[in-house]
Order: C-alpha cells, then structure tokens, then sequence
C-alpha cells in the first residue's frame, strides 16, 4: 500500500505522484522542466538512463547461410551486446517461421520475406522488440519481432518507397501522450526525378502511415541518422536553408523534432574540436554517439547528457582498425565503419560494411585488439525490455 | 456492515473524510487494491470502510472511475477510453485532477492513475517551470548561480 499523507493536497502534492506525471512528458518539456528544482533535474536526468538500461541493448543479425550456397539470409542470430562475446550467439526461433509460409497466415507467398537481397534494415524499439526491416523483393517493410520470431507487412504508401534504393528506415520512438509507437522511415527519392525527400511517420496504433513531411535533402548521409526523444539528429554536411528559412551552416548536428517539425541545432563538442561533415550519428546506450573514420583511426564520441555541449566525450579511438587495409572502396569510405554497442567492460562492438555484408567486430580497449565475431547480412541495435 | 442485494451482490460502505457515505458493490470497490485489502483484513464487517484521505466529492468521481471499469470486461476498449477522456474532461482544472491523482495513489488504483496522470502531463507539455512551480507549490531551490548554468543547458527545450 503508497504512503497516505495527511496534507492539504492543493499545499503540498506528495513528490512520487509529480515524478509520476513528470515521466509521461515528451522530452522537450522534460528537459525544460529540469528548471523546476534540484531533486526534478536528478530525478529526469537518471529517466534516460533507467530507460535504456545497459544490459538490455541486443543486436540483431540477419545471418548469410552463403556457405551451403543457397545465398539467402534465412535466419538470425541475437546478440546481448551487454554480456561478453563467448556466451552471447543464440539463433532466434524466427529462422523456421520466417522461411514457412504456414506460420505467417498474414502474408501472401508473395510477401514472404526473402532476405536474399535484404539492402538495410534497422531498428531502435524501446518497448518490446520490434525489428524493422526493409526488403527489396518485393520492396516492402516488415516488423519482425525479435523473440518470437512474428512478422507483420507494413502498409505501402504513394509518395513513399519511390525507389528500394533511396528508402530507409530509422526504427521506433514512443509517444508518452499517445501511448503510441511510431516507425520513421526516409525516402530519398532517384535525384534524377528532382523528387523531394520525404518522412514517414507510421502510427503502430492506428496502422497506417499518419504523416509525410518535406524533408530537406541529406542523401549522401542517408544512413547516419540518430532518432531520440521523438527527434531526428544528424551532421550537416553543408550549408543548407532548411524549409522554415533557417541557414544552417556546414558540419553542425541538426535536430528536427518529428512531432513540433522544427529544426534546432544540437550543441557540439566544445572548441576547438568539431565533427567531419562525415560523421554519422547514432543512439547507443541511450545516448547519440558521434563516429567517424579519420585515417587511419575510428572515433566515437558520445553526448553524455542531452543537449549539453560539455557532456560530450571522446569513449572510443581505434587506430588502424584491422579490417580497413583489407578493404579499400573508391568512394564511400566514411561509411565504412559503425559502432553498435558497448560490452559491460566498455569494449566496442562495430560494424563494417561490405558491399552485401558486414563484419562485426569487438574491440578492446585495454591491449588495443579486435576480435571478429561475425560475418551477416545486416545488423542492427534494439532494447530488450 | 455487509448488506446483499436482490441479486446477491455483496454490498460494502465507504465513508470519506468528511463523513459522507458511499454504498457500493463490493466488486466495485474492489478496484482500489487498498479497499480489497481492508475487506480480505476484514475491516469492513464492523460498519463502513473509513477513508481519511478522500473527501466525499472526490470519493464519488473515483466510484463513478471503479463502476465503468468493473462493468466493463466485455466491452468495446474503444468505448472505454472515449469514456476515460470524456471522465477527466469533467474534472478539467488541475486541482481537481490533482485531489483525484491524490486518491487514486492513496486508494491504489492503478488505472486511474495512469489516466489522470497522463491528463496532468498532457496539460503541463507547453508550460514553462515556472508555471509548474505555481501549479503545485514546488520550490525553486537552485542558487541564481545553478539556475543560470541549468537554463542554458537546457536553453534548446524553451525555443
């Protein structure tokens, strides 16, 4: 039984009962309400990290059966990012229902996902691990839930998936005041049809795609969005007039608030250091982390606590990563690497892009070395809860 | 005090704060986990339930909350929410609102307060700090030298 307390309510309303409404708030007014006293500024800074508790980041790997030469991704493997390496591959039960068309009474034998071609697929789920997956034959998005292996079709809309190639998702945010999940994706569009970008913002609850925005032109950046806090953040690589007239200039990290869409400029490290334009940015351990290659080292940094500029910290630094000299691609070279996650030792766990495939790496930062421990065809971070 | 209607439900009395006196099936005061525990106590065979934390106004909105939701297993969760909103739609100033999250965390409800603390969080979203000061009489306790360094951290969430 709570604590009755014999005071005038309208003097003196018990502190559990605000926190309990305080934690209901979308970010922005969170963050603006660390104002209010000291005990709520501790109270909402230690949300984030009770909310994205450490040993529940799992990675998710379409795993390539290439070596009994069928050539598909038929099943995956799930990684607890937070345990250490030797006790951590499990092969989801989704490798049987995926590939039987009797267990997916939803899905057409056309839309079974074949992930063979499967191009990029990601996901960010905070409540109960849904994966989104993007496919392209047929070119649709999927929701595939990691544990119990369920997959669902997602609606298809007109003035999104112009082109499998220019499509991608970037995964799941909560809405506390609507109690509702929504999946973002971005659309690039062929440049050569002069088609804007669009977003797409899909409602789990009412299931249909409830908002297309303009979304100004980032393509060769495509893949180096962080979603927070129902928000868009990502390094600008040159001087853009975002569509309410702003300039935003060269190299900064933008933030577009999905629900408010207004554009605001996220605070960098501290002078002199600013990120390459080449950066990308994504959300680790509840935080948006900063990476990038500068030969011949892989930086990542993370925004230790939101929107404050002193808070961000150099966590990682990995010189002459091994795989790079085996791998030297004429152009796309900033995409190469991504960091994923952290062990509960603070080693790195990273990705390598190939053409078709990555490679996922460990890195130890007490003697410097990295361990491959997989080879697949996408993976991607989620929570566990 | 334990009375039985015609058709046999078992009827319990709650009394508020302020000596006002509710009689209701037992299945509906059940809702509040704390009564149900005051019943399996047997606290409520020796007369009413006293509850010295609600008044009677408010002690009436929660049983108006504990009927619709104990009436409604088999209903549309659709009509439900409609009524929730509708529900706290009434009680629409935050006083009032705050007196029921009062009751609701005191009598244990664990619906209810979600909805009402949702309504509460949903009518604070577009304040400023000092408007939620004054809402509940919070107390600005940072030194002008922290308030400073706080406002500018979190300069971006007041534009």
């Amino acid at each position: 039984m709570k604590r009755a307390r014999e005071v005038n309510p309208r003097e003196n309303f018990p502190y559990d009962m605000i926190l309990e409404i305080v934690s209901k708030l979308p970010a922005k007014s969170l963050y603006r309400f660390r104002c209010i006293s000291t005990s709520l500024h501790s109270f909402i800074s230690s949300i984030n990290s009770t909310s994205y508790p450490r040993h529940k980041t799992k990675l998710c790997a379409l795993l390539d059966d290439r070596y009994s030469h069928r050539h598909h991704y038929t099943h995956y493997s799930v990684i607890d990012a937070y345990e250490t390496t030797s006790s951590m591959v499990r092969v989801g039960p989704a490798s049987k229902i995926l590939t039987s068309p009797s267990h997916q009474p939803n899905l057409s034998p056309s839309h079974q996902p074949h992930f063979s071609r499967c191009l990029t697929w990601r996901c960010f789920t905070s409540d109960n691990s849904w994966l989104v997956l993007l496919n392209l034959n047929p070119y649709v998005l999927y929701l595939l839930h990691a544990s119990t292996g369920e997959a669902k079709l997602l609606p298809s809309h007109e003035y999104l998936f112009s082109s499998p190639f220019h499509c991608y998702s970037y995964g799941t945010f909560y809405d506390p005041s609507l109690k509702d999940y929504k999946i973002v994706i971005i659309d690039g569009g062929p440049a050569r049809q002069g088609k804007l970008t669009k977003l797409g913002v899909f409602s789990r609850n009412a299931n249909c795609w409830e908002k297309i925005v303009d979304f100004p032109k980032y393509r060769h950046i495509l893949v180096g969005f962080a979603l927070l806090h129902g928000a868009l953040h990502w390094i600008n690589p040159q001087t853009q007039v975002l569509p309410d007239g702003v300039h935003a200039p060269r190299g900064v990290i933008l933030r577009f608030d999905l629900k408010e869409e207004t554009y605001i400029e996220v605070p960098s490290p501290p002078d002199p250091f600013s990120f390459p334009s080449d950066s990308r940015l994504d959300v680790i351990r509840g935080n948006i982390c900063a990476h990038y290659y500068c030969d011949p080292t892989f930086f990542v940094w993370e925004m230790k606590d939101y929107m404050v500029k002193q808070s961000w910290t150099l966590v990682c630094s990995i010189t002459n990563p091994p795989v790079y000299r085996e791998w030297r691609p004429l152009d796309k070279k900033e995409d190469g690497y991504r960091a994923l996650a952290f062990t509960k030792h603070e080693e790195l766990i990273f990705s390598v892009d190939f053409w078709d495939h990555v490679k996922v790496y460990i890195y130890n930062p007490d003697d410097g070395t990295c361990k491959r421990i997989m080879e697949c065809g996408g993976i991607a971070p989620y929570l566990d809860m | 005090m334990s009375i039985t209607t015609e058709n046999n439900e078992k009827m319990i009395t709650l009394m508020s704060s302020d000596g006002e006196e509710f009689v209701v099936e037992e299945a509906v005061a059940a809702q509040s986990q704390t009564i149900k525990h005051l019943i399996e106590d047997g606290c409520s065979t020796e007369g009413s339930i006293p509850l010295p934390n609600v008044t009677g106004r408010v002690l009436s909105e929660v049983i108006q909350y504990c009927k619709k939701h104990s009436s409604s297993d088999d209903k549309e969760e659709k009509e439900l929410e409609a009524w929730d909103a509708e529900f706290v739609k009434a009680a629409d100033d935050h006083v009032a609102l705050t007196d029921l999250m009062m009751a609701a965390n005191f009598l244990d409800i664990k619906g209810l307060l979600d909805l009402v603390a949702q309504t509460l969080a949903n009518m604070i979203t577009g304040k400023s700090p000092e408007e939620v000061r004054r809402m509940w009489n919070i107390k600005n306790d940072f030194t002008p030298e922290e308030a400073e360094k706080v406002r500018k951290e979190n300069q971006w969430a007041f534009e």
